[in-house]
């Protein structure tokens, strides 16, 4: 039996290693082998089955029930939301499309720096290299599971874009093959980068972009003349109205021309067919190039599974950038005891340190955030400027307490250890929530004096911004206490989430409603002391901002014992996530 | 012979992982891979399983050149890595289906049957494999590997996770395979566990092959020598001199 399969599979190599040119399309659909199919089929039951047992707890089935109610809302408003006329559809994007489109492909030759690999999990690495497959076959299984994959993508987005578009029916093929266009550019750029080897990779790169900046500045000169004269929008339309570019962008407007046909016959069936063709074409691509690529996705998947794991044990912001030979540069000196605080909180300034990456990226989210309305009021009235900065820095902090998880989100894995520490549950809670509140707290500090010393002075400005320095220190308390109360009561692994899974969907609306209440009513009862005392004192703002704080304060200081007692109820065994 | 290397160097950029090493495992035989960490074992069983390509020499599973003939060379081959990565939501026998049809096996449910019986694993026939113990996972892809009745077997560290009778249980199925004709190299630093199984010894160190020899001949040449060492020992003097 052994000897039959073995020369089966020989004469079907065979028979593939004999096709070439085009006939190599048509293996990219034969010879996909059976097993790959049936892997596909069997991981798609695998997704329902997980779906489905998730579903059988209490905790999940709420969980669910809110994510899928919230979508079914969702999914009802676009569905039934009058249409905006196609704002889309049409001239504009068939004229714009081709050109975002072979944006996005330009960006990611150029600026991709990440794996140059094509990705297999680690299981199909286990499975599929060492397994009687070849790498052709394994290619017509990525493309196929790409395909698969890009269906819900495609279908998500042609809902949501509804109300832009001219048809349904052809929003989402048109959709489905940009989806799958993109995927496999990604896949050509990847075996070119394998076929070439990496260090040509990034000198052919770098080639590329010098060239492309060269043609693109010997375009618009030609095009716009001198640079005095030049109009952006204008100089847009002569330059994609030149031949050149009629010529590069001809293969990428049938994609558009499917998106905005309005018949089948012959608008969509012709360009969908034709937008086909173009997809089939890159397919062929990454048939012909058949590259040894087995090696660089092993390693890539090494590395890849290695930043997963690290990332699944909450270990965000473990600082590769800083860490140089295998050396960590950066360190703080230890806190003071502190009744068992301070290291704890040293524990977490350290990592998050070392993960400075992700602090500069909060820091420009919400440089940029905020200093947005201060650059749109440029030439207007400085007056309200604060008015429109609080809440926005209060609803960016609502979102950007995911990004700092160095309290109990980012510890999942070490709970057990943290139980075993010989602290009462209270200080712990303490210790484990004051890092990410002092680093967001300094990061909004930064943002306000850059703010105020930016801004031109107003009578406003400096009481409006020391008041909003003193009140982001319970805020932030409040919010990481919240989102640490909600994670141990529902714990989730950070990057647990899959397409499709309303749980995690109901997760994330259940979090946002239960912190955006919790804000609220403490914003309900600090603001009546305040306003007690703002009446009083006869309309003394500074009084009733002063009563008002420590309100707040104590309001935050009341999730303590919160926090403390979900902590000593999380059971590791049983609790912790998959 | 089932399994042969010539002249293998595998390096990456300036580092030489392995350079040049030669060796061959006849159906029957059990070759014990020993090394310190970093020796070039893991990278030695990865291009014989066809994952990583050598930068000079050739590999062959069965008479297969594992470059240039990668899918008639692994439809003789079993690859167990030392931290086996399973399909997290497939079930374990789904992953026997998927074995069975890659390696378009007839008639294998009896077999899958038997090893999941003997590996302990009923119970958990029907359950997800993000489930199990590690060493379960470990079983499991043992188990994986044996289904379609490879003639060279590659086993990299497979004792490190098993309870002891699951480490029985890996050694008996060892020991029946190349009773069946299967050449096998098993990859370990337990050298305790090691000794009653293998055959031969290879002992690699930083990518150069210190010792190749039958254990018995090994022994005999211990004895005769006057020492009284063990093959831990052995290692130890080979390695640190």
């Amino acid at each position: 039996m052994q000897n039959a399969s073995s020369m089966q599979n020989a004469e079907c190599r065979m028979q593939n290693e004999k096709r070439d040119g085009i006939s190599i399309l048509h293996s990219a659909f034969c010879i996909l082998h059976s097993a790959l199919w049936l892997l596909i089929g069997l991981q798609l039951r695998g997704w329902l089955r997980y779906l489905l047992r998730s579903l059988r707890t209490p905790k999940g089935a709420l969980l669910g029930l809110v994510g899928g109610t919230v979508f079914c809302l969702w999914m009802l408003t676009v569905v039934f939301a009058p249409r905006q006329g196609g704002r889309w559809a049409g001239h504009d994007l068939r004229e714009y499309g081709p050109a975002l489109l072979l944006l996005y492909c330009f960006m990611n030759v150029v600026f991709s720096t990440g794996e140059r690999s094509i990705y297999f999990p680690p299981a199909e690495v286990n499975f599929f290299f060492p397994g009687p497959f070849s790498r052709r076959q394994l290619l017509a299984y990525k493309i196929a599971s790409t395909l698969i994959v890009s269906l819900p993508t495609a279908l998500f987005m042609s809902l949501a874009l509804q109300g832009q578009a001219t048809w349904f029916v052809a929003s989402f093929v048109a959709m489905l093959l940009i989806v799958l266009f993109m995927q496999l550019f990604s896949m050509t750029i990847n075996l070119l980068a394998v076929s070439i080897g990496a260090r040509l990779y990034t000198r052919g790169r770098k080639l590329v972009l010098a060239w492309s900046l060269l043609i693109g500045l010997a375009l618009v000169l030609r095009v716009g003349g001198s640079p005095a004269h030049w109009q952006p929008r204008e100089l847009l339309h002569q330059i994609l109205a030149t031949p050149v570019w009629k010529v590069v962008s001809w293969p990428l407007h049938w994609f558009f021309e499917a998106y905005t046909a309005a018949h089948w016959w012959p608008d969509l069936l012709v360009s969908t067919g034709l937008a086909a063709l173009v997809d089939l074409a890159m397919m062929g691509v990454v048939f012909a190039l058949d590259a040894h690529y087995l090696e660089a996705s092993a390693m890539a998947s090494v590395r890849i599974y290695a930043r997963a794991q690290r990332l699944r044990r909450g270990g965000i912001g473990s600082g590769e950038g800083l860490r140089r030979g295998g050396k960590v540069r950066l360190g703080l000196p230890m806190l003071p005891w502190m009744g068992g605080i301070g290291p704890l909180v040293w524990r977490q300034l350290t990592t998050a340190l070392r993960g400075a990456d992700r602090l500069l990226l909060l820091l420009l989210i919400l440089a940029a955030a905020l200093s947005a309305p201060i650059l749109a009021n440029m030439h207007e009235e400085q007056e309200n400027l604060l008015l429109v900065m609080g809440p926005m820095a209060l609803w960016l902090t609502l979102f950007l307490t995911t990004m700092l998880p160095f309290d109990f989100r980012g510890d999942i894995d070490r709970l057990a250890f943290l139980k075993t520490l010989p602290l009462p549950p209270w200080r712990l809670a303490i210790g484990q929530l004051l890092a990410p509140v002092l680093l967001m707290t300094v990061l909004q500090w930064i943002g306000l004096a850059v703010i105020g010393g930016g801004s031109p002075p107003t009578e406003w400005l400096l009481p409006g911004c020391l008041a909003c320095a003193v009140y982001v220190l319970p805020i932030n308390f409040l919010l990481f206490a919240l989102d640490n109360l909600l994670f141990l009561l529902f714990p989730t692994r950070l990057m647990a989430a899959t397409p499709g899974d309303f749980q995690a969907l109901g997760r994330n609306v259940l979090f946002m409603m239960a912190k955006a209440i919790g804000l609220i009513v403490v914003a309900a009862v600090a603001g009546s002391v305040g306003g007690v005392a703002y009446i009083v004192s006869g309309g003394n703002w500074a009084i009733g901002l002063t009563a008002a704080w420590p309100v707040m304060v104590g309001c935050a200081a009341a999730l303590v014992p919160l926090v403390a007692w979900a902590f000593v109820l999380f059971d590791v065994g049983r609790d912790t996530p998959a | 012979m089932s399994i042969v290397v010539e002249d293998f160097h595998k390096t990456y950029g300036e580092t030489v992982a392995v350079a040049g090493i030669h060796f061959t495992v006849a159906p029957g035989e059990i070759l014990g891979l020993l090394g310190p960490n970093g020796a070039g074992k893991t990278t030695t069983l990865r291009a014989l399983a066809g994952i990583l390509t050598p930068t000079h020499g050739r590999l062959l599973i069965g008479g297969h050149d594992i470059v240039r003939e990668p899918v008639a060379a692994k439809f003789e081959l079993a690859y167990v890595p030392d931290d086996p990565q399973l399909f997290d939501r497939l079930t374990l026998w789904e992953h026997f289906r998927f074995i069975a049809a890659a390696y378009r096996l007839r008639d294998w449910t009896a077999r899958a049957e038997l090893l999941l019986e003997r590996l302990e694993l009923v119970e958990k026939r029907d359950a997800p494999a993000s489930e199990l113990s590690r060493g379960m996972r470990q079983k499991l892809a043992v188990g994986c590997g044996y289904l379609h009745q490879p003639r060279a077997v590659l086993l990299d560290e497979p004792f490190t996770g098993p309870d002891p009778r699951g480490i029985r249980t890996m050694k008996e199925l060892i020991r029946e395979h190349a009773a069946a004709g299967a050449a096998i190299i098993v990859s370990s630093h337990l050298l305790s566990l090691f000794e009653d199984l293998i055959t031969t010894v290879l002992i690699l160190h930083r990518g150069q092959v210190l010792r190749h020899d039958r254990l018995d001949v090994l022994r005999g040449e211990l004895a005769s020598n006057g020492r009284q060492e063990t093959l831990e020992e052995l290692f130890f003097r080979l390695t640190e001199t």
